[in-house]
């Protein structure tokens, strides 16, 4: 029994092949999950950066829209070249409170894209905006007539 | 058998080499990720402090710009700005002091320190009715590693840059600033943050 069973524990002593590579594959494993987990913080951390621009470039494109006069209708564009891959589409929309057209409101969607690594990204920012800075006799007299033509 | 036995009683000098070559292969491997991490640490922590102020800085902006007071004929109730600089006056009670008393307009500034690469906001209490500063500015630094301030107002069809001295701002219904930031890994890059705020439509023109 006992020679037998040295035997036994000299034969299996030592590591074999299998179990190397076996425990190299696990380290492999943990390794590559590692990194990808690091890859993925990166991107994540670049897309703050770039939403964070977004935001703010949120608020300059109100500012042009809340500074002329405010028509209904889609638009897009760009932010130029100092914010490049950056471009907007807008909706401006007359707005309904409780179904009823309220003259000099309006809806106001923005849509913020960027290119982001794989696909693009973007921020939707909505409000309602007025129009009464610009409004003149006519102007007023319009918005009235396009009220009734709506009713 | 016996000899058998007595060959895999140690390890080889091969397999030492071997097992060494596989653990350095994993240090390095490992030393590599863990810097990694420890940068993306870094920049996150940086530019969540760093975002924080921004937004800081522009909302305190935008509340007091939409609470302001103008009268052009009046010097310390304009809004004026040039290279680098913008103020104004606003009844917005002062944030940035504890058991500040209420009341009373005061005038902001915020100017961009080249030397120190950061902006200064300087608010300080305009005695009701005179033109005669009271009380101790408030002076507060912000944005640490600022490359530029530049502050820019809207004509109806274009953001134009306020470049002068010191100068009344053009009549409009938007001012703009833009933040730049020179990278901190590679200085060519810049990182470039601009929000706009809409003033009060009263401001500059009357209904």
């Amino acid at each position: 029994m006992r020679p037998n069973s040295r035997h036994c524990r000299t034969d299996r002593a030592g590591v074999t092949l299998v179990e190397i590579l076996i425990s190299l594959a696990i380290l492999t494993l943990v390794t590559a999950a590692a990194s990808s987990g690091t890859n993925y913080l990166t991107r994540r951390l670049i897309r703050a950066r770039n939403a964070a621009v977004a935001r703010n470039l949120v608020w300059k494109r109100l500012a042009e829209v809340k500074s002329g006069a405010i028509e209904s209708g889609r638009n897009t564009g760009s932010f130029g070249s100092d914010f490049p891959g950056y471009s907007f589409a807008e909706e401006i929309a007359p707005a309904r409170i409780r179904s009823q057209l309220v003259k000099g409101l309006y809806s106001y969607e923005l849509t913020v894209i960027w290119p982001e690594a794989w696909q693009q990204e973007s921020v939707v920012f909505s409000t309602l905006i007025a129009d009464y800075i610009y409004e003149k006799e006519d102007a007023a007299g319009e918005v009235a007539e396009k009220v009734a033509e709506n009713d | 058998m016996t000899d058998d036995r007595s060959a895999r009683r140690a390890f080889t000098l091969v397999e030492i080499l071997i097992s060494l070559t596989l653990l350095a292969s994993l240090f390095v491997l490992l030393g590599g990720l863990l810097s990694g991490m420890s940068k993306v640490a870094r920049l996150a922590e940086d530019d969540s402090l760093r975002d924080r102020e921004i937004n800081f800085c522009f909302d305190l902006m935008r509340k007091e710009l939409g609470e302001m007071i103008l009268d052009r004929k009046r010097l310390d109730y304009d809004l004026i700005s040039g290279d680098g600089f913008f103020s104004y006056t606003t009844t917005r009670p002062e944030l940035l002091v504890r058991n500040s008393i209420p009341g009373g307009p005061r005038r902001v500034e915020w100017r961009y320190d080249a030397a120190a690469k950061t902006v200064v906001r300087r608010a300080s209490m305009l005695a009701a009715g005179s033109s005669r500063e009271g009380g101790t500015p408030v002076v507060t630094s912000f944005l640490e590693g600022l490359a530029a301030f530049e502050v820019y107002h809207f004509d109806g069809v274009q953001w134009l840059r306020m470049a002068g001295i010191s100068e009344p701002v053009p009549a409009t219904l938007a001012i703009a600033v833009r933040l730049v930031f020179a990278s901190s890994n590679d200085s060519a890059e810049q990182r470039i943050y601009e929000s706009a705020f809409i003033l009060p439509n009263e401001t500059f023109y009357e209904k």
